[in-house]
């Protein structure tokens, strides 16, 4: 009795071993069949020409914006230590890197779907056992990885910039990339969406408008010093317009400010920094809910 | 298990039926050839067998599993018609994407490509961008990357398209080679003479509508095709030919006839005398795919 009892539990395990192995099988598969999709858009990035111009531009920038690095430096009437001049070089070069990561990723991304849409070569893909929110994630980690690189790339050489110009290693510079991420994501996810239902220049235009408002609403809310400005002098109604756009609108501003702070905390950011990258969180996921309900109806 | 089966099976877009209650089946290990005109919903079926197209209603499946799902599409091999392929993909990296997509181990995916590009004859190409490949070498890539995983099914869409007759050939070749390994293969195509030559069974569909399905003895209808061959066509000749003909159509000079009765053949030289046009030759002729093709839709098309 006690043997069978053994003998049935031994098969119980092999049983549950076999269907976690089979399992881990799937797993693997379904990653190894969207790192194919990533790695394929991942070489379009790299063997695209706009790719190397974009980083030779933006390096010629970063070149340009060391000279920013030392020096006599004065804000509000106040001698800037060389810290604090050094640091706001970083932040020049902080923005002259994402401006260009920025541009790289809404070049990329609004053909990336669309683009093999309407040359039909997305039936390549997904004719085969391939699900088509894999091939949706494929592209985003292809082209996010490319974008990665390229502001990988400008770091790593405004890092070598700062210490021979200024003898620092501005460290946070990274900190701040990684935490800017969060934008080129949701950057990427809103004109993939975008894209699906327009034009690709249309997607485009939409991601730079949308940013550039995002920014201009997200002002007032992370300087506390322009937002006690406004308080004063502006209108009820229009605080509350801005109000509602700040917390209804995707906050690329805030993202980007609070990511800005870890490399200089010159003019003084809001208390609710960490806010701004939850709130960017949630919204790349609801760009890719309704990314994937749209792609999942659509007939190729 | 049929390879292949839709019944009662509806698409329609917004301003017409592409497909209307097709009803269709193709067996195991059989070459099917699928006809019929431009807009007549060929791709239409193709594109739902894949999942790319959705069904309005009925029911379609291959090897028994309901078509759209991972292991449907495992069994299948598809080649689009004129194919788009990244530009900047040498062969080899395009061979190796399609393996794997379709889950293929590293080991195998390496030797399948390298006998695929041996069979197609693209070795030495292999290394080159798939932008400066010539038509007939993307089509043969093409073929390349449906077989790379040894599918049970293969969906050409105009397989032929673009190739040389000694590419035309090579297809017909591993075609036929993938029937004798037992696979099945289903053929859209516009080439009715590559069609004839390859395919077990055929389809003609018209407007959406499944207008005849079976093998050539079946679809003929065993009465001889007269064939007029004349120095220059004239619309008189067509209007005259017309009277006596259940079907007529004109191709390079020669008029293709299938009687209206048995006195068709007799009343033919009064007709050219009448239209004042220069005979050639008449002769009688075993009713070709072509001609079945030209009748069954022209008749269809009459009701």
């Amino acid at each position: 009795m006690k043997q069978t009892s053994a003998t049935i539990g031994n098969e119980t395990k092999e049983g549950l071993r076999d269907k976690l192995f089979h399992i881990l099988l799937v797993v693997a598969l379904f990653l190894k069949q969207i790192l194919a999709v990533a790695g394929n858009t991942i070489k379009e990035g790299l063997r695209n020409k706009l790719f190397y111009i974009l980083l030779g531009v933006a390096l010629l920038f970063l070149l340009l914006a060391r000279g920013c690095m030392s020096g006599d430096m004065q804000i509000q009437s106040r001698q800037l230590t060389p810290d604090e001049v050094a640091a706001f070089g970083t932040t020049i070069g902080f923005h002259v890197i994402i401006f260009w990561g920025l541009t790289l990723a809404g070049l990329l991304s609004m053909g990336a779907l669309l683009g093999d849409i309407e040359t039909g070569v997305i039936t390549v893909f997904i004719s085969k056992p391939i699900s088509r929110f894999q091939y949706l994630v494929g592209k985003f980690v292809g082209i996010s990885a490319v974008v990665l690189l390229n502001i990988a790339i400008l770091g790593a050489g405004f890092f070598l910039l700062a210490y021979l110009k200024a003898g620092t290693w501005p460290f946070e510079l990274f900190i701040a990339l990684g935490v800017f991420t969060l934008n080129v994501f949701m950057l990427i996810s809103f004109i993939f969406l975008v894209s699906l239902a327009t034009a690709r220049i249309i997607a485009m235009v939409f991601g730079i408008v949308g940013y550039i408002f995002s920014v201009g609403i997200d002002i007032p809310f992370y300087f506390d010093a322009i937002r006690k400005g406004m308080e004063e002098s502006g209108s009820v109604v229009t605080l509350t317009i801005f109000k509602v756009l700040y917390f209804a609108f995707p906050q690329w501003g805030s993202t980007q400010f609070y990511a800005a702070s870890f490399v200089s905390d010159l003019f003084g950011n809001s208390v609710m920094s960490f806010w701004p990258a939850i709130h960017t969180l949630v919204y790349t996921i609801l760009f890719w809910l309704l990314m994937v309900l749209f792609f999942m109806r659509k007939e190729f | 298990m049929k390879a292949l089966s839709a019944a009662g099976l509806f698409k329609d877009y917004p301003r017409v039926r592409a497909l209307s209650n097709l009803d269709l089946q193709v067996e195991e290990g059989e070459i099917f050839g699928f006809l019929g005109p431009n807009g007549a919903g060929k791709t239409t079926f193709v594109k739902i067998l894949l999942g790319l197209v959705f069904p309005t209603s009925g029911d379609v499946s291959v090897f028994g599993l309901p078509v759209g799902g991972k292991e449907m599409r495992r069994k299948i091999g598809y080649l689009p018609e004129n194919m788009r392929l990244h530009g900047f993909l040498k062969g080899h990296e395009f061979l190796d994407l399609a393996g794997r997509l379709y889950g293929l181990p590293s080991s195998e995916r390496k030797a399948e490509i390298e006998r695929y590009l041996d069979i197609m004859g693209l070795t030495e190409a292999a290394g080159r961008p798939l932008r400066e490949y010539s038509k007939g070498m993307l089509q043969r890539i093409g073929i390349a990357q449906a077989l790379i995983h040894n599918p049970e099914l293969l969906l050409l869409d105009e397989p032929t398209s673009g190739l040389d007759p000694i590419g035309t050939k090579e297809v017909r070749d591993i075609i036929l080679e993938e029937k004798k390994k037992g696979k099945t293969v289903f053929i859209n195509s516009h080439l009715l003479s590559e069609i004839e030559r390859t395919c077990d069974r055929v389809a003609i569909l018209n407007k959406g509508k499944l207008v005849k399905t079976g093998n050539l003895g079946e679809l003929s209808e065993n009465v001889p095709t007269i064939l007029v061959e004349v120095e220059e066509e004239s619309q008189k000749l067509m209007k005259g030919l017309a009277k006596v003909s259940k079907v007529v159509w004109v191709k390079d000079n020669k008029y293709h006839l299938t009687p209206k009765d048995k006195n068709t053949k007799a009343a033919i030289p009064e007709i050219i005398v009448k239209a004042d046009a220069r005979l050639v030759t008449i002769t009688e002729e075993k009713e070709s795919l072509e001609d079945i093709f030209y009748r069954v839709v022209k008749e269809e098309e009459g009701n």
